[in-house]
């Protein structure tokens, strides 16, 4: 299948290399998601499911989405900001530095590749009974999970700076009724349900099937995100303490079991060894729920469609 | 050209190409989205240089990519809004 990993490679450069020099912001993040989904390719044909999952979800769907909304609002703000002119002395320099980058950049790969391969890896270090059968989960939720506890703050610091860069904004107008979009109404009818299920369904089958909480929360703030469109959600709620609370609930659950295991036996995040799946099931629910709520936060004034003006 | 030569390659020059973008270009928006692309080669360098192992990567650098992903969304969003804040305060076009 060597051919076909050629052809892969091919085409992804080809995407990068066009969407970087485009001068039609539109065009670049049609192709960015296009690499985005090419890039999943390479996680599936490496066996990485779960980094392939999390690609296609928040990398290419959330972020494209998130890069399409914010084209909108300059649009409305300053269209003279899409009106982009070619760059002249950046397009010239642009062949030379690539080559010289990505050359280097190659060179040291293939030096570190050495040294990777004598480096020890998780397999090395692996308990012999996982409380998890996924191995990625049981990385991101026991052997690692001091990190994925602090992944969960960078998020909420995330989605608190945006809020307030957004301080002062005027009011969102009330929602038009969702009858003014009949297509896209209908639309979230059948999507938003089945998002829910997938995304309760990727939370549980994470402990032994590629899934998880960044999977499932980047699915249901999806749904959220095509609910506002719909204007079946009130878009404009940071002041809320629902949201404020499910923004926080991951942070806090997650931390409070830290401290919890630590007056436990000392160690934090140390699951108890008979009821480990528990401990890690119970903060992925929680996790599902607060990345949600976050990722929706960060589309910062999605319009509720109202048809053409 | 074996498959596991390929993918390295193709992460290096994607992480050069983004670099190239992110010095080369002035819009906020490419730059933001050239950081994006680059975080993609790294991933793509992380995960394809050990090798192939028979039940895929090793899980450590499969969640630590999985994690810069996550990281890298929250980041977008954030620098997403600086942008528009910025062209909101300078009300005029970046030269």
């Amino acid at each position: 299948m060597a051919a076909f990993d050629v052809l892969l490679a091919c085409l992804l450069f080809g995407l990068a290399a066009r969407l970087l020099v485009t001068t039609d912001l539109f065009e670049t993040i049609t192709l960015f998601v296009s690499f985005g989904l090419g890039l999943a390719l390479v996680w599936v044909r490496i066996g990485a499911i779960d980094v392939a999952l999390a690609e296609v979800a928040l990398g290419t769907g959330v972020t494209g989405a998130l890069l399409i909304n914010t084209r909108r609002r300059l649009e409305n703000k300053a269209p003279e900001w899409l009106e982009v002119t070619k760059y002249s002395p950046a397009a010239a320099l642009l062949p030379a530095l690539v080559g010289v980058v990505a050359g280097g950049a190659a060179l040291a790969a293939f030096v570190f590749r050495l040294r990777a391969a004598a480096a020890p890896g998780f397999a090395d270090h692996r308990p012999a009974e996982l409380p998890v059968q996924n191995p990625v989960t049981a990385v991101l939720l026991d052997f690692r999970a001091y990190d994925t506890l602090l992944e969960v703050a960078v998020l909420l610091a995330g989605v608190v700076a945006v809020w307030s860069l957004e301080r002062g904004r005027p009011a969102v107008p009330a929602p038009a009724s969702a009858a003014e979009e009949p297509v896209l109404a209908e639309l979230v009818r059948w999507i938003v349900p089945m998002a829910v299920i997938a995304a309760v369904y990727l939370t549980w089958v994470g402990s032994y099937a590629p899934g998880g909480a960044f999977q499932a929360g980047a699915l249901l703030a999806g749904a959220t995100v095509l609910m506002l469109a719909a204007g079946f959600l009130r878009p404009y709620t940071s002041g809320s303490a629902v949201l404020r609370g499910a923004v926080a609930a991951g942070l806090f659950v997650f931390t409070g079991a830290a401290l919890v295991t630590a007056a436990m036996h000392g160690a934090m995040l140390r699951w108890p060894h008979d009821s480990a799946y528990w401990w890690i099931i119970s903060v992925e629910a929680v996790l599902t729920i607060s990345i949600a709520a976050i990722l929706a936060e960060l589309f910062v004034d999605v319009p509720a469609a109202r048809g053409r003006q | 050209v074996s498959g596991d030569v390929v993918f390295p390659v193709l992460g290096a020059a994607i992480f050069g190409l983004g670099f190239a973008a992110l010095v080369g270009r002035r819009h906020l928006l490419w730059r933001i989205i050239a950081v994006n692309v680059m975080a993609s080669g790294v991933s793509v360098l992380l995960l394809t240089l050990p090798g192939r192992g028979a039940d895929g990567p090793d899980p450590v650098p499969q969640a630590m990519v999985l994690t810069g992903i996550v990281v890298m969304v929250a980041a977008t969003g954030l620098a997403l809004a600086l942008a528009v804040r910025i062209v909101a305060a300078e009300g005029r076009r970046d030269p």
